[in-house]
């Protein structure tokens, strides 16, 4: 059993660790997310406090207006003005419903918030039935908002204009001859993979025809591209390789998006991993 | 900044050092999704709802354990849920079967590169690579991953010595073909 699992060790060893290039809108989409929470919760405890502070008001005003109405003033603009207050009470609370709705998505849909103050909004609900009736048709809203609420997927279009506006700037960035931090931003030896390209149009225009990766110093250089079906359509151990976008049963490869991984030590012997998206255009 | 400061801050609410944690964990994090998935974009969705998990549940990690080992967990649930769904895993074969075979030693694994091993892991089925990724490189015990995708033990092991024989036969004949 001991000797046996070399494949197991193999594999361990070298994957674990394995890092992949993380494409900044994935932060802003996880942040949006996190802050969404956030601000739901907080804004739901400002309306509440709000729906108490109004409430005890218009309690305080109504209870001035009787004292007042039995010292003698006339009694029917009293009762309007109690109806007119209470109308006004109840905008204000049936406002902590859409929020209610909208801390209510992630429970549904990943269980993860439970700390929504969801639990606390039906007590200030309950006493006014009319809000009631309004917290259920809020409840068509919910639908309404969950649909709304699966934008990230509209981050994933913002990513493909992003790669493309990248690439002029690599392209500057190259000829410029200059470090490139940003693509890089962790520590690295001098030895290092300057940038990973994500846009490659090899269709013969004399520019950006061979995609090749702008390194120093690597040792045990290692690049894998695969395809779509995750076939590998190109590997290379040289550092300075130039793929022309013919893959390796000679076919030309056909537009759409790759993914590479890149592997290799630096002058310590540590190693380096990095992989990509590649979109190919042609 | 150690780890126990930065999810300090971060439950304080710091935006900062919200970021700071996404930067520390994500290229590992995102390493491991796109063992599991299918293809990068896949990776990269499970890594977004990986993380939003990560800074949900929080306010629950008990600073004891290993905090990476903590993200590491939530990424490999996230990243088999996304999974689960299609996720086909024929419990045809009987483990002793392949467990029989026998397996030569006589090529250098340690001189391939890891590009190539992730590629290799990349190009399994799906049933191979999520039981090979959780059981070979993050250490499930049979009896979790069979917990964990519903299957029984006994597919988990023929999954994983199937696999194992398919990375294997793969490697041999990179090996001598060169």
């Amino acid at each position: 059993m001991e000797n046996r699992d070399e494949i197991a060790d193999l594999f361990r060893e070298k994957l674990s660790g394995f890092e992949a290039e993380v494409r900044p809108e994935l932060w802003n989409a996880v942040s949006s997310q996190i802050a969404g929470q956030t601000a739901a919760g907080i804004s739901v405890l400002t309306k509440i406090i709000i729906t108490l502070v109004t409430a005890a008001a218009v309690v305080t005003g109504v209870v001035l207006y009787n004292n007042s109405g039995e010292s003698g003033a006339v009694k029917n603009e009293q009762n309007l003005q109690k109806s007119k207050d209470s109308d006004e009470v109840v905008p204000v609370v049936s406002n902590v419903n859409p929020e209610l709705s909208e801390s209510g998505i992630p429970q549904k849909e990943n269980d993860l918030s439970k700390d929504n103050p969801a639990v606390s909004t039906p007590e200030i609900v309950n006493p006014l039935n009319e809000v009631n009736q309004k917290a259920e048709r809020s409840d068509e809203k919910q639908q309404v908002i969950v649909a709304g609420n699966t934008d990230p997927v509209i981050v994933k279009d913002e990513v493909l204009v992003t790669q493309e506006t990248e690439a002029p700037r690599n392209i500057i960035e190259e000829s410029k001859g200059q470090k490139v931090e940003e693509t890089t931003p962790e520590k690295r030896a001098n030895a290092q993979i300057k940038q990973l390209p994500n846009v490659f149009t090899p269709n013969g225009d004399g520019s950006n025809d061979r995609f090749t990766i702008d390194s120093e110093g690597l040792a045990d250089f290692q690049i894998v591209i695969l395809n779509e079906a995750n076939k590998v359509v190109y590997s290379s151990s040289d550092p300075s390789f130039a793929w022309d976008g013919i893959m390796m049963n000679g076919d030309q490869a056909p537009a759409g998006t790759y993914l590479y991984y890149i592997t290799a030590h630096d002058e310590h012997a540590d190693a380096i991993s990095r992989s990509s998206l590649l979109k190919l255009i042609r | 900044m150690d780890d126990a400061t930065l999810i300090k801050e971060c439950l304080s609410g710091s935006v900062r050092a919200q970021k700071t944690l996404f930067d520390k964990f994500a290229p590992k994090m995102l390493g491991v999704c796109i063992r599991y998935c299918k293809s990068k974009q896949q990776a990269e969705d499970a890594l977004q709802e990986g993380f939003i998990k990560v800074f949900l549940k929080l306010k629950d990690f008990k600073l004891e354990g290993s905090f990476e080992g903590w993200i590491r967990r939530i990424m490999v649930n996230t990243a088999l849920d996304t999974l689960r769904k299609e996720m086909k895993i024929s419990s045809d074969l009987d483990a002793e079967e392949v467990l029989s075979k026998k397996e030569s030693n006589d090529f250098i694994l340690s001189r391939l590169a890891a590009a190539e091993l992730m590629a290799l892991v990349q190009t399994m089925p799906d049933g191979y690579r999520v039981v090979f990724n959780m059981f070979a490189i993050e250490g499930f015990s049979h009896q979790e991953i069979a917990q964990n995708l519903g299957i029984t033990e006994s597919t988990s092991k023929s999954q994983y010595l199937r696999a194992r024989a398919y990375l294997r036969e793969r490697l041999e004949k990179d090996n001598s073909g060169k």
